[in-house]
């Protein structure tokens, strides 16, 4: 679910929200978490190989890896423009 | 964990199906989401049955969600609940929609849906079409997932498929390294191609099944053709969005958004 708008951002952060936001740096875990990053071509055919419920349990383990599920969550449903 | 939010959601009776992310992960077009979202049948009743397995998961309200109505639901409002984990990890993210965009009833998209078993229970899951169209957002990256949804649909059928449905898979192709395995995988479609199909799309078929390859001049312009096809329908989403926001900005000058933290 995306709701994607920059008022949207501005309506869901509250403006101390916003200024930790801006000198919070880019987790490195969230960019190896990249979806596209990670369904690479190459691994593909292993992923489709998996039934649901192990892929289910993989990428649940992948989230557990995030430092700040919040922020991840929040970037994505309320993204800057 | 999450399994006892969906036992709750069983226990009480809910009418859900599992949208977006964890429903691409499961289909395995994605590999990540960081949340779940949930398609609420949008009946008082059910409404109601869903507040009760919030309550019972301690869940909260997040931000901006307005009061979980049938009215609010039909303005095509999310709703936003964090779910704690009584065992001490990670808080959930659940995002919920009534009528969410882009496609039918929910009875319909529940009589498609697959019941399929995970480690969380049974998880009803919304089927790969309407699964396809909602995920037809403004963000760029949901079109690779797109293209493997319509992929994984393709492989799911076990008679060929009539000339209608390869167009919808077609229509649905927006990406290059989809496009490569969808001919690559699948070299009897060439001969089978809608007469109306893109020439750039016939010209890659036929370079895919004699070389294995597409070459750099015509992978240059499908990258181009594809994006073209992927702007509409992001901008669609967008004008979405925008008078769903509007009433969003409406109701929170009314003080009538659900105070953030507050429990079910």
């Amino acid at each position: 679910m995306v709701q994607g708008h920059a008022s949207l951002l501005e309506m869901a952060h509250t403006r101390e929200e916003r200024s930790s936001e801006s000198a919070h740096p880019r987790l490195e875990a969230e960019a190896v978490l990249d979806p596209e990053a990670v369904l690479s071509p190459f691994k593909v055919e292993e992923w489709r190989r998996l039934t649901p419920a192990e892929r289910l349990d993989r990428a649940w383990a992948l989230r557990e890896r995030l430092v700040n599920p919040r922020d991840v969550h929040d970037r994505k449903l309320f993204p800057a423009p | 964990m999450i399994a006892s939010f969906f036992r709750h959601l069983e226990h009480f009776q809910v009418d859900w199906l599992l949208i977006s992310g964890q429903a691409t992960i499961l289909y395995g077009a994605a590999t990540f989401s960081e949340d779940v979202d949930l398609w609420v049948q949008p009946t008082e009743s059910n409404l109601e049955r869903f507040r009760l397995a919030l309550r019972a998961s301690q869940a909260r309200y997040y931000k901006l969600t307005p009061a979980l109505t049938v009215a609010h639901a039909a303005e095509g409002h999310g709703f936003h609940f964090v779910v704690p984990d009584p065992e001490g990890g990670a808080e959930v993210f659940v995002d919920v929609m009534g009528f969410p965009p882009r496609v039918g009833s929910f009875e319909l998209a529940r009589a498609g849906a697959r019941d399929i078993e995970t480690r969380w229970g049974t998880l009803h899951t919304v089927g790969i079409k309407e699964l396809v169209e909602l995920k037809k957002t403004q963000r760029p990256r949901d079109y690779p997932i797109i293209s493997r949804l319509a992929l994984a649909w393709l492989d799911e059928q076990t008679a060929d498929c009539s000339t209608e449905e390869l167009q919808w898979v077609l229509d649905n192709v927006f990406s290059l390294a989809e496009l490569t395995r969808l001919f690559i995988e699948h070299p009897e479609l060439l001969a089978r191609l809608p007469t109306d199909t893109h020439e750039l799309v016939v010209r890659a078929a036929g370079q895919l099944a004699l070389q294995g390859r597409i070459e750099q001049p015509l992978e240059d312009d499908l990258e181009d053709w594809m994006d073209g096809r992927v702007a509409p329908l992001r901008r669609a989403d967008r004008h979405f969005w925008r008078a769903v926001i509007e009433a969003l900005r409406q109701l929170r000058a009314s003080r009538a958004l659900m105070a953030e933290g507050t429990l079910v």
